[in-house]
């Protein structure tokens, strides 16, 4: 891989363009969290807190200054770490989200890996058995993922793996009586493992099983359709057609030439579900009582805590620009049409 | 070889008697196409038994007077039978008919939230592809990037949670969050479409911008919009039950899918129905309209 002024050129562009869309990001959160509420002191402290007290925070939020001016403030204190205080928890939001996060981090990472196989798997197997019952299968599979709300899957996943066939548990991270391993990653699994301790990591993993899966299906739907959808119309392409002259068996053209050109518009598709899941989690984790960070951000906004808000919502956005910046960098390297097509434009 | 030639006198054409062309024929034609189909016969057919059960919920539904404040412990957690089809629930009210009243709010939330979306996103589309290049163009489309840059449950769960929980705020909600994709696509088409033959004829003929934009463009990129609108029904409804299921949707004892089935889930998996009907309820509808819009989309299409 040849590393070219231009292609870094091209990366910078990308990624001040995203920059320019997290500015406007963080104008947008600002306003529909501090413009439009109403009194944001009172609202932070709650109804029973005397007057004195809502103006001396009033002031040292300096909401009393024009808005261009809390703006400023307000992304010196994001940028520097201070989100302020929940009004719920009473600790510092940014603790709140470092106890939260991993846990959703832990949910996601297993749903990404859930969708990204067995969505990518079952469109190849739908195109490898078309018109088939597989086929059939799979796409009716594919409907009901897109169909079915979240927690409709969560429901049903409970009333099976729960009730009907009790093997897996249905709420928290582990079981009680569990003691956490030693907090090195924050993720249960991973941190059960580099303790030594196989039996913790596998409670947590059965903890864990059933809302990734969940999660996923919305996607793995998705995926599913997308892949067989391409690939289908990869089968009939001159290269394919040239390679079955050659005599190279179906299986092997199916996995080996045609899965990657067919993965262009899986990726994107895919790429985008994972940065939802973020948000999307919500659902799930509260029907399984995981403690992530979307139940902390469904919490928050029922209970109308300005700061964790403002600063779950902030941070949700900067994690889908993220997403979306480093997508397009792997689109770019996975697919060369897409990095010379700007160059086969220019000469 | 022989070289064919088509040889087509038009000198002596006499436009008035050539058969007129009628809406009737065009619809005609439509509809063939539509049904060719079968599986979109069968979302056409879902989407207008709902509509009718949501419509005539008042003649329809077996005991109309359960969705409001009605107790009758005596009959209440029965499970499902000759009487009460889905079952009642812990206060007695029986579950099909507060199921088929609920299809009204969710018809509704999907209706009026692609009513209010579409012409908003669309005309800024409208506007962002026709004048593509210049200021408010690009305005336009960042300041939709920006909404698109939020996953789109958090904009609409906090708009929601700023209002109060009820159904038009969670409409309101719903379409903040979802007009930037109605702007993408049509820029999408409007580009795409700007520089035809005929928008440049009608420029140079003097034709106002509004004609071009209105008359011109839009009608060539009503295909992908009237597919994703109906699409976007179903998610809009889709959305509507998330909202109601964490509480912010209509409140009680107004029933919705959405507030059905969270209230249920406690009670799993003994009174089963009580969840499993609603959310039942829901892929149905969900269903019905997506595979219309797939049979839109086919219908709409121009392949041979």
């Amino acid at each position: 891989m040849n590393i070219d002024i231009k292609r870094i050129q091209k990366y910078a562009k990308t990624f001040m363009s995203y920059l320019m869309v997290f500015v406007g990001l963080s104008i947008l959160v600002f306003i529909i969290v501090r413009v439009m509420p109403g009194d944001t002191a009172r609202m932070a402290l709650g109804p029973r807190v005397p007057e004195e007290t809502v103006e001396a925070l009033r002031q040292e939020m300096h909401l009393n200054e024009p808005y261009y001016v809390q703006y400023v403030y307000w992304i010196k204190d994001v940028l520097s770490g201070d989100l302020g205080i929940s009004v719920i928890s009473k600790r510092p939001v940014l603790d709140d989200i470092k106890t939260y996060l991993p846990a959703t981090l832990e949910l996601v990472v297993f749903s990404a890996i859930f969708m990204s196989v067995f969505g990518i798997l079952l469109g190849v197997l739908a195109t490898k058995y078309s018109g088939k019952w597989q086929d059939a299968f799979v796409r009716i599979l594919s409907y009901l993922g897109i169909v079915a709300p979240n927690f409709l899957w969560a429901v049903i996943a409970i009333l099976l793996f729960s009730y009907k066939f009790p093997i897996l548990p249905i709420s928290g991270r582990i079981s009680p009586g569990m003691l956490p391993p030693p907090m090195v990653t924050r993720m249960y699994i991973v941190d059960y493992l580099l303790a030594g301790n196989p039996a913790g990591a596998w409670d947590a993993f059965k903890h864990i099983i059933m809302p990734a899966t969940v999660l996923s299906f919305g996607g793995i739907s998705q995926a599913a359709r997308i892949t067989r959808a391409s690939m289908t119309g990869n089968l009939e392409k001159p290269y394919a057609s040239a390679e079955r002259a050659y005599g190279i068996p179906e299986r092997k053209i199916l996995f080996k030439y045609l899965l990657k050109p067919s993965l262009n518009s899986t990726i994107s598709c895919l790429s985008l579900d994972i940065a939802a899941l973020f948000g999307g989690a919500f659902l799930v984790e509260t029907v399984f009582n995981f403690p992530g960070l979307s139940r902390y951000a469904l919490q928050a906004m029922l209970n109308k805590d300005v700061f964790a808000v403002s600063a779950i919502i902030i941070f949700e956005g900067a994690i889908f620009v993220l997403f979306n910046f480093f997508t397009d960098v792997l689109l770019g390297v996975l697919d060369p049409r897409v990095r010379y097509s700007r160059r086969i434009q220019q000469s | 070889m022989e070289k064919y030639e088509y040889h087509i006198d038009v000198s002596n054409i006499d436009v008035s008697k050539l058969p007129a062309r009628n809406r009737a024929d065009d619809f005609r034609k439509l509809w063939y196409k539509f049904s060719l189909n079968k599986l979109s016969v069968v979302g056409l057919v879902i989407v207008l038994a709902v509509s009718f059960i949501a419509l005539f919920y008042k003649q329809i539904a077996p005991y109309p007077d359960h969705i409001g404040a009605y107790i009758d412990f005596s009959q209440a957690s029965q499970a499902p039978s000759a009487t009460n089809l889905f079952g009642t629930d812990v206060v007695g009210r029986d579950v099909l008919s507060r199921v088929m009243y609920a299809f009204r709010g969710a018809l509704y939330m999907g209706f009026f939230a692609v009513c209010i979306i579409v012409p908003i996103g669309g005309v800024l589309g409208l506007i962002a592809g026709y004048f593509s290049g210049r200021f408010i163009s690009t305005l336009i489309m960042r300041v939709a990037d920006v909404f698109l840059a939020l996953p789109a449950l958090i904009l609409v769960m906090y708009v929601s949670s700023i209002l109060e929980p009820s159904l038009r705020n969670a409409m309101l909600a719903i379409s903040v969050s979802w007009w930037p994709w109605y702007t993408r696509l049509v820029y999408g088409c409007v580009t795409s479409t700007r520089n035809e033959v005929f928008v440049q004829s009608a420029e140079v003929l003097g034709a106002s911008s509004f004609h071009i934009l209105f008359r011109e463009i839009l009608p060539n990129a009503m295909a992908p919009i009237f597919t994703k609108m109906t699409l976007d029904v179903g998610v809009a409804i889709l959305a509507g039950a998330t909202l109601s299921f964490v509480g912010m949707g209509e409140q009680p004892p107004t029933p919705s899918l959405g507030a059905m089935v969270s209230d249920g889930v406690g009670y799993l998996p003994d009174q089963w129905w009580l969840s499993v009907f609603p959310a039942l309820a829901i892929m149905v509808i969900v269903l019905g309209f997506n595979i219309l819009g797939d049979g839109i989309k086919d219908m709409l299409s121009n392949e041979e």
